[in-house]
């Protein structure tokens, strides 16, 4: 547990040093949700019934940024094998970073949401389904994603390809995500919901470190 | 690897079908085809843009198929390790992914003058565009990956999860649009239009289906031959280098 | 042949059908056969390597 914890903590201190930790994540944020109401014409109306699906995409955009840097670096130096003969299972050892990653995009995110759903309008009756729907739901990008970024570690620019890869897997978050709010917005029961985003939260929770895990193998054999 | 560098059996079975596969594949696609032009009716509701379900329908069913071909190689692959199974769902992928640009497209076509749009983001249309993406992606893993050995692999767990995937998607979606427009939602169904299609109608669609079938299997043996002698060639040119 | 308001979109579909399989179909029979040449200019007729 606590080689679990140190993993954590270790890649949480790599990120400060490289990219500004959570902040990074949090600029990123800032940034598009005072672009969107420029992209698309002030009009108050329209930027709240896109706000809600619009935060969603930028989770996953803001995992996404940072996601092939995942694996990349202990490719590089050799952590990697360190990482497979150490005494946490790979598999635990893929969770740990997921989750990492996780604390530097999608908690941020969740904490802000309520703050980037004001400046973009979104109704009042969706703040809670939309912190609560990126607080289930974010981790999917960190879970899934680091599939892809598995997958692609060692490439050169793998980034492209991971976007690719990772793509299909951020569908359902993303539409169950959105969709709860949508749902509580307009009125209805979200509990269907958040019932689905919780189990493909579930489900992603299993697989990525299982199929991370799996394709770690094969950069290390 | 020695074992791997002469697969005779495949080979031999493959060189052996080929030519029955090609006749077959073609006679039957042809005259599938030219029913769909000239001799099938036009639908009572779709008129003659029905003719375009004997394009796109085939390709849809081709889409899926070889995707799943792909999956039950990889695992074979993957569990087994058989080499073929690796080199069959290399070589399946860029025929799938051409027959489901195919149904896309025609879909779209279909789409636009039947109900008025192009396109639209329902189960269906966003699976399938998902299952394009997921094509790609594979044959990305292919090519970014030198090691064969590594990129098969890769692949494999891709194609698995990709699998995996598709039914969630599909799921998703639909679970959107009943939320939003309520279940007497306009389906963009196509291709299963069954109350308006007649026996008549359907022949040419099975025989179609029956020939791309056939045309994948062709191909995708071409395709591995090509990849064992290419594999082979470099073993020579290895040879030669080294001595 | 004509197929009224629909016509374009009908031969639109089938010309993509062309395009694309016939495309597969045509780069796999290009390719093997550009495999096959320099195979054969590697072995003799047994398959065994040309010095």
């Amino acid at each position: 547990m606590s080689a679990f914890l140190a993993l954590i903590g270790r890649d949480l201190r790599l990120s400060f040093r490289i990219g500004g930790g959570p902040f990074l994540g949090l600029g990123f944020f800032l940034t598009v949700a005072g672009l969107l109401p420029l992209g698309i014409g002030a009009k108050l109306d329209l930027l709240g019934e896109v706000a809600a699906g619009f935060l969603w995409v930028a989770a996953a955009l803001a995992a996404l940024l940072s996601l092939d840097r995942l694996f990349q670096a202990d490719a590089e130096d050799g952590t990697l094998d360190q990482l497979a003969l150490g005494p946490l299972p790979l598999e635990a050892a893929v969770l740990a970073k997921s989750i990492a990653h996780w604390l530097t995009t999608g908690l941020p995110l969740t904490l802000a949401a309520p703050v980037l759903a004001l400046m973009l309008n979104m109704p009042e009756q969706g703040y809670g389904a939309l912190a609560l729907s990126l607080l289930i739901g974010s981790p999917v990008f960190s879970l899934t994603g680091a599939i892809g970024a598995a997958l692609t570690a060692g490439l050169r620019r793998g980034g492209l390809l991971l976007s690719l890869l990772v793509l299909p897997l951020f569908v359902p978050a993303v539409v169950f995500g959105a969709g709860a709010v949508s749902a509580a917005i307009g009125g209805f029961d979200t509990s269907a919901a958040f019932l689905f985003l919780g189990a493909f939260s579930m489900f992603a929770l299993v697989l990525g470190p299982v199929a991370g895990a799996a394709a770690l193998r094969i950069h290390l054999s | 690897m020695l074992r791997y560098a002469n697969p005779k059996k495949f080979l031999d079975l493959s060189g052996a079908l080929l030519p029955w596969l090609w006749i077959a594949a073609i006679g039957l696609m042809g005259w599938g085809l030219y029913q769909a032009l000239f001799t099938v009716p036009p639908d009572y509701q779709q008129g003659d843009s029905v003719r375009i379900m004997y394009v796109h329908v085939p390709s849809a069913w081709m889409a899926s198929f070889i995707y799943g071909f792909m999956f039950i190689a990889s695992v074979v692959g993957l569990v087994w390790k058989h080499p073929l199974a690796d080199t069959a769902a290399k070589e399946a992928a860029p025929i799938g992914a051409a027959f489901t640009a195919v149904c896309l497209i025609t879909g779209a076509l279909w789409g636009k003058p039947t109900w008025g749009t192009y396109w639209i983001w329902d189960a269906r249309l966003t699976s399938v565009l998902v299952l394009f993406f997921l094509y790609l992606g594979y044959m990305g893993v292919w090519a970014a990956i030198e090691e064969r050995a590594k990129a098969a692999k890769a692949a494999a767990i891709l194609c698995v999860v990709g699998v995996i995937n598709i039914p969630i998607i599909r799921f998703s979606v639909e679970w959107w649009d009943t939320l939003h427009q309520g279940p007497s939602v306009v389906r963009f169904e196509d291709g299963k239009f069954a109350p308006s299609i007649d026996g008549s109608m359907l022949w040419p669609l099975l025989i179609v289906a029956v020939g791309c079938t056939l045309l994948f299997f062709a191909l995708l043996f071409v395709r591995m031959r090509t990849d064992i002698a290419q594999r082979r060639i470099r073993t020579l040119m290895a040879q030669k280098a080294a001595s | 042949m004509e197929f009224g308001k629909y016509t374009t979109f009908i031969w639109s579909s089938y010309g993509v059908f062309a395009v694309l399989i016939g495309g597969v179909i045509v780069a796999t029979l290009v390719s093997a056969r550009r495999t096959r040449r320099r195979l054969e200019a590697l072995t003799d007729e047994q398959g065994r390597p040309k010095p």
